[in-house]
């Protein structure tokens, strides 16, 4: 393990421990993560973690950064690496994690056609897509499997991710247009790279084939709007104001009465209308101080404390913190609101 | 943190504005001092303007930002989604249009990309070439995997041999034609008189020594090609009566059926319907040769009932659903369909499973609505049922009503479902789908089968029992 780390998670000096996290950031992960936003979305970051003229790649570099300072708190609160073993190749996964959400989110129809291609990926029996050792996701002919990118290819590949026009040009020349299906150009580029290539890579090239082009983003709010008109008319039972401590009270007795996995998936989860997380609420209204919290939670004081500053968890987060899938967190976090969904109309 | 917290400093830690360092350690400091803990109560119920908190425990509200992921697509499509996760999914999609188009539009591409995934692709592009010859061809789709290529090519060695030894049969018979017929001179008896006797012609075909009186395989071909061009025709009649008189009279039926002509005999060997899968073959011969159609029970299951999904409308249903009615479906992604109500001004479509659980739900739907295609895939063998809420001046009306019966519906099982593809790839058979569809409780698809085999035979009494067996039952 890096011995950066290592020093991290021993000392208990805070300066010292300010020290080392800087140099983690600063020295290992800042320059990855830099390099994998230039790459990947062709976001130029400065030294200083600027871009005066890009907000968005501001606002992701900062989020990604914020997301490996939270780890190396939660780390050295536990006193264990939480399963690092390398910080630039963890940051570097981070950062390629994060660039996918923000395509996901920024270009959905990007997204959809990324769905497409892996799916055909992964079915069609001469195709495999797989991990790189530095964690990409790659893709080529089943028999590539585990070969990396040829020096002798390398260009090609350079060619096709700067000029993904390519593929019109010369991928699928000549070639009647009946005959251009998913399965095909995707068999096209593979033989006219001749080794595997990243997938961002080749969806980057389609994209621009296809003429894949983004359509004014749709605001979830349209959505949370038809959302809210449904729960209006059909949910004024459920959908009560609390007397504060009294009902606090209530919830937290059903809470604590969850199974114990449901009951850390709804608490790390839980965000009212404001945002406001759980542990707030109950701290702020005399429900349950830290300390009993803590105790009730199996978690050391010092734990919950970094624990409560990075509530309102998303569902992947807390999936990375109990080391399950996602879905997994998904699924006890429904059951434990069905389950007190019923519970507390019960109660009241 | 020895010093106690003030309060401007409380109020960036409420907002969430202290540095990362600093807030761990006045949230350390809170757990250990009780007036500073106070101090952040009054701070933060402050902040909020002393209003009390608003929870919302609707799943709907915690689903709404559960995007669907790649894995989620994948799962759906797969039919892979346990009872929990199709319920999430249900719910969010309810909510989010454009997850709603994302399922659209990933279902639609597994529908097109099947045929894509049998053409095949190499590093070399040597049996690309072979593909996309492949692929023109509609014997393309044939299935080249060992199991089945290899017994294929077996078979067409064994024609090429025979094809060679007849060839080889024939050019050894030419030889022989032209030869004088056999014959003995006769021997009269004289008192010492010398007798001379002609000694049998030596005949060869080929190599082989052929004894002209010797009742053989290569004499009796030898005989027929010395058959005059005048006898030819009357020969060529013969063969056809011979083989007449010699067909099996164990046949008991013979339809015309998707442009062939199929014969089924009495020991319900079944000829002209092609690749039929083996399953199919047998529910043929045996619904043929029983001479009835054994309708399955599930139609009095899907007759209807009771679970509680309906309200508290009058009597009768109000306005008509129309389908699924009452049948057995095969797509697991259904559109329902229904007559409108004067005044509505939205309807919601619900279904649940046989335990009365709600599992899908189209959400508020315009008043202009007559249909609603379900979004997330059904779980297969499973029945349903389905009921339509119309709200007409505030208040809902539901159909069917509480006093008709229930509409209900059962999605076909996986593996008849995959049956009935095998069965629609390997012959275009209204015989074979009918009687699939029968068995299977898709009455309305057997009726249309069968209406189409009895037009085309219009003379021959199974194709019309065949129809009669699955009028009535509706």
């Amino acid at each position: 393990m890096d011995p950066t780390l290592v020093a991290l998670l021993e000392t208990d000096d805070p300066a010292e421990r300010e020290d080392l996290s800087r140099q983690l950031i600063v020295e290992q992960a800042s320059p990855s993560v830099r390099q994998v936003l230039r790459y990947r979305l062709r976001f130029y970051i400065n030294k200083g973690g600027t871009n005066p003229t890009n907000p968005d790649a501001e606002d992701l570099y900062q989020d990604i950064i914020t997301k490996l300072v939270k780890t190396l708190n939660a780390a050295h609160a536990r006193k264990e690496n939480v399963g690092i073993k390398d910080f630039r190749q963890y940051a570097t996964r981070i950062a390629i994690n994060a660039c996918n959400d923000y395509l996901r989110l920024k270009y959905p129809l990007r997204t959809r056609l990324k769905d497409k291609i892996q799916d055909t990926l992964a079915r069609h029996p001469d195709f495999d897509i797989w991990k790189s050792e530095q964690d990409e996701t790659i893709c080529g002919f089943v028999a590539w499997r585990g070969k990396t990118t040829a020096g002798s290819f390398y260009e090609r590949v350079k060619r096709l991710e700067e000029q993904p026009e390519l593929i019109k040009q010369e991928i699928l020349a000549g070639i009647e247009s009946q005959e251009i299906t998913p399965a095909r150009i995707i068999a096209s580029v593979f033989e006219w790279v001749r080794c595997p290539v990243e997938l961002e890579s080749l969806i980057n090239a389609i994209a621009v084939f296809l003429g894949v082009e983004e359509q004014q983003f749709k605001s979830l709010d349209d959505d949370t709007g038809l959302l809210s008109r449904v729960v209006t008319e059909d949910a004024p039972e459920y959908d009560k104001i609390l007397e504060e401590r009294a009902a606090l009270h209530k919830l937290w007795t059903e809470v604590r009465q969850l199974p114990a996995k449901q009951r850390k998936t709804f608490i790390f989860s839980f965000a009212n209308s404001k945002g406001e997380d759980l542990l707030s609420l109950l701290f702020a209204a005399g429900v349950i101080t830290p300390s009993q919290l803590a105790a009730e939670l199996d978690l050391s004081l010092d734990y919950l404390m970094v624990i409560w500053k990075e509530l309102p968890m998303r569902n992947v987060d807390i999936a990375a913190l109990l080391k399950v899938e996602r879905q997994q967190v998904n699924k006890w976090r429904h059951q434990a609101i069905k389950h007190l969904e019923k519970r507390f109309l019960g109660a009241q | 943190m020895s010093d106690h917290v003030s309060s401007g400093e409380m109020k960036r830690f409420c907002a969430r504005t202290l540095e990362s360092s600093q807030w761990l350690a006045v949230a350390g400091h809170l757990a250990t001092c009780a007036a500073c803990l106070q101090l952040f109560r009054e701070i933060f119920r402050k902040s909020r303007n002393y209003a009390p908190p608003v929870i919302n425990l609707t799943p709907e509200h915690w689903l709404k930002n559960e995007h669907l992921e790649y894995e989620d697509l994948v799962a759906l499509a797969d039919g892979n989604l346990d009872e929990i996760e199709r319920e999430m999914v249900s719910l969010h999609l309810k909510a989010c249009g454009r997850c709603q188009e994302d399922v659209a539009s990933f279902l639609e591409h597994r529908r097109q990309i099947e045929p894509e995934l049998k053409v095949r692709y190499s590093p070399a592009g040597r049996r690309a070439f072979a593909g996309r010859f492949l692929a023109r061809w509609s014997w393309s789709t044939v299935n080249w995997r060992p199991v089945y290529s290899l017994p294929l090519l077996a078979a067409a060695c064994g024609a090429i041999l025979v094809l060679a030894l007849f060839w080889k049969e024939r050019t050894g018979k030419r030889h022989v034609q032209g030869l004088p017929s056999p014959s003995l001179t006769a021997i009269s008896p004289t008192p010492l008189t010398q007798v001379s006797v002609t000694p049998p012609v030596e005949q060869r075909v080929g190599d082989t020594l052929v004894d002209p009186d010797k009742p053989s395989r290569l004499n009796r071909v030898n005989a027929r090609e010395t058959h005059s061009a005048d006898q030819r025709p009357h020969i060529a009649s013969a063969k056809k009566a011979f083989k007449a008189a010699n067909r099996p009279t164990g046949q008991i039926a013979l339809l015309r059926d998707g442009g062939k002509e199929v014969r089924i005999s009495k020991t319900g060997v079944i000829t002209g319907l092609g690749d039929l899968p083996p399953e199919a073959r047998h529910s043929i011969s045996e619904t043929v040769m029983a001479g009835e159609i054994t309708i399955p029970s599930v139609a009095d299951e899907l007759a209807g009932g009771n679970a509680g999904l309906r309200g508290t409308a009058g009597n009768g249903s109000p306005f008509t659903l129309l389908a699924p009615a009452r049948t057995v479906i095969a797509e697991a992604q259904p559109t329902f369909k229904w007559e409108g109500l004067d005044g509505a001004t939205n309807y919601q479509v619900i279904i649940a499973d046989a335990s009365g659980l709600e599992v899908a739900n189209s959400g508020a739907l315009p008043p202009d609505a007559r249909s609603w295609a379900a979004i997330v895939p059904l779980k297969r063998g499973e029945i349903y049922s389905w009921v339509v809420v119309a709200m007409v001046n505030g208040k809902a009306i539901t159909s069917p009503s509480t006093s008709a019966s229930e509409m209900k519906f059962k999605v076909l099982e996986e593996r008849k479902w995959q049956e009935l593809d095998r069965l629609k790839r390997a012959a275009s058979s209204h015989l074979a789908l009918g009687i699939f569809y029968a068995k299977a409780g898709m009455l309305a698809a057997a009726e249309r089968e069968f209406q189409i085999l009895a037009d085309g035979n219009p003379h021959s009494p199974l194709a019309l029992k065949l129809l009669r067996s699955v009028q009535p039952q509706r």
